[in-house]
């Protein structure tokens, strides 16, 4: 499961560097299979057609939970135009 | 046949054509609109004012920059040089002298302060200015930019060294001499350096902003034109880890990760001493599951910037990923220390100590990790299974209770609950969580079948 984890601590980050969010706003962590992104979920480059808010945190979280040996995602960042931090645990369905 | 091809020459080509500067004031006003705070941004936006011609409001730009981070050094080298553009040379030269304040060994330094004589016709200052610390080898931007003022002082034995120089440490500046012919004749091509100093940028600073066309171009799918702006950001200041990386980012965009792969070994090899490339290829080996190759890489990444919490962070994941878990417990431990707020640092740091079998630790860190707001199914479970472990039942129940509400399709925490419930006494309660456990667990099915076998038997 560990080998696994390294592995998809990399395949996120990856994942997030392809969708242009800036990396140096976030602190991310797998452990057994449950991703941890906290931070802000900034675009590198607000492009036209980016999704902000809610839209875009959810379309992170949807992707992240895609990748393969994800059981679940806890998401803690914000996106822009959102408030107040809130963690929230988003379990990935079976 | 021959008719269709002229047609097929003929009919207007959808082509994408981005007015990239353009477009980059559109998107960092934007995103300052998003974060006004940001410092990074407003310096892009003024580097593009004075791609426009529009001196003052890159002055406000930079002037707000450092007003938000006074100890951004290129921010105030952009300053230093749109005040020289307006011949405000006191007003510039505060501004590089305040550089030199902010990071005396920056090369960078030594660029704007030449510039600054350069504007003002003084080229013996401005080759003075170039020298670094004694005994100390001059960045290759540095001597080429040193050859540019022997060009200027007419000593054009001095010029060829220095470009020699220039070309014998930097692979941009071999390529953009070949491609020049600056030595295709003995000992060097005077009209070659005259055309080289004719196109002297003297804002070394503007690779930062060809960098961020590039990104903009990439973004937008043009891949060719990336391309170029990224090898002109490479012309105006060699930054050959910064180049690769760029290209890396490139075909990682593109989904080629050979190509990212190539590119990161390129930025590796460019600049052994560069920790984001270290850094990027140690990620593209732990992405493929070579382990050893990526510890490699974050280990010299760790003893070239000893005080990067995510270098640790990461280090301490992949000595987990090899099972070396007393390393993987130091690491850890420094990443931590360097950011006590690091949450995932400490959840992992909990699993390599239990890992080691010192529950007790890993039981610690557990609690710290879900009092500092970190929490997720998997952290109380672990937590709940070492209360077990060290005989603190009712503990144990409370933990996997909320592991089970946390992510109530997972069937592992309704397994040890049922086992804690079991340790209590309520053998009512551990059944109906070892039922749940059954629905849920059809994935297990070897465990399932030995527990429905000892639920048959009434235990």
């Amino acid at each position: 499961m560990q080998r696994l984890d390294a592995q998809i601590l990399a395949e996120v980050r990856s994942l997030l560097e392809r969708r242009w969010i800036d990396l140096t706003q976030l602190r991310l962590g797998t452990t057994n299979g449950v991703v941890y992104v906290e931070g802000m979920l900034r675009p590198r480059l607000e492009a036209r057609d980016e999704g902000a808010g809610q839209g875009l945190r959810e379309r992170i979280k949807r992707e992240i939970e895609s990748i393969a040996g994800v059981r679940e995602v806890v998401l803690a960042a914000l996106a822009p135009g959102e408030g107040k931090e809130s963690w929230r645990s988003v379990p990935r369905p079976h | 046949m021959a008719k269709r091809s002229e047609a097929a020459l003929t009919r207007p080509r959808v082509q994408l054509v981005l007015d990239v500067v353009r477009e980059a004031e559109r998107t960092l006003t934007a995103s300052l609109a998003a974060h006004p705070d940001y410092s990074d941004y407003l310096n892009l936006l003024g580097m593009v004012q004075l791609e426009r011609g529009q001196t003052a409001p890159a002055i406000e730009s930079f002037s707000t920059a450092l007003e938000r981070n006074p100890r951004y050094r290129a921010a105030r080298s952009n300053l230093g040089h749109a005040y020289l553009r307006l011949g405000c040379y006191a007003e510039a030269l505060d501004a590089f002298e305040r550089c030199v304040q902010v990071d005396p060994f920056e090369p960078r330094n030594r660029l704007d302060v030449s510039a600054w004589h350069t504007a003002r016709g003084e080229h013996d200052l401005a080759a003075a200015a170039l020298e670094g610390p004694k005994d100390a080898e001059m960045a290759p931007p540095v001597l080429h930019r040193l050859a540019l003022v022997m060009l200027d002082l007419g000593r054009l034995d001095d010029a060829a060294r220095a470009f020699h120089q220039a070309r014998q440490r930097s692979a941009a500046y071999t390529e953009l001499y070949r491609e020049r012919r600056l030595f295709a004749s003995d000992p060097m091509s005077r009209e070659a350096a005259e055309a080289l100093r004719a196109e002297l940028e003297m804002n070394h600073n503007r690779d930062e902003i060809l960098t961020f066309y590039g990104n903009l171009y990439a973004r937008y799918g043009l891949a060719l034109e990336a391309r170029k702006a990224y090898a002109e950001a490479r012309r105006v200041y060699p930054d050959e880890a910064g180049f690769y990386l760029s290209l890396a980012h490139l075909a990682t965009t593109a989904g080629s990760s050979d190509e990212a792969l190539d590119c990161l070994a390129r930025a590796v090899e460019a600049d052994p001493r560069d920790p984001r490339a270290r850094i990027a290829l140690g990620f593209e080996y732990s992405r493929e599951g070579q382990v050893e190759e990526a510890v490699a890489q974050f280990e010299v990444a760790a003893k070239l910037r000893p005080s990067y919490p995510d270098v640790h962070f990461n280090l301490g994941l992949l000595y987990c990923a090899d099972e070396r878990f007393d390393e993987a417990v130091r690491e850890l431990r420094h990443a931590i220390q360097l950011n006590p707020g690091y949450r995932p640092a400490r959840n992992q740091l909990a699993y390599a100590l239990r890992r080691l079998g010192e529950d007790a630790q890993a039981l610690d860190e557990y609690r710290r990790t879900i009092s500092s707001g970190l929490r997720s199914s998997d952290i109380y479970l672990n937590a709940g299974i070492l209360h077990l472990s060290l005989g603190q039942v009712d503990a144990a129940i409370e933990a996997l209770k909320a592991a089970v509400e946390a992510n109530p399709r997972d069937p592992l925490p309704c397994y040890h609950l049922g086992l804690a419930y079991q340790r209590r006494g309520q053998r009512r309660r551990a059944r109906a969580s070892w039922r749940r456990f059954l629905e849920l667990a059809r994935e297990f099915d070897s465990m399932g079948r030995g527990l429905a076998s000892s639920l048959g038997q009434g235990t």
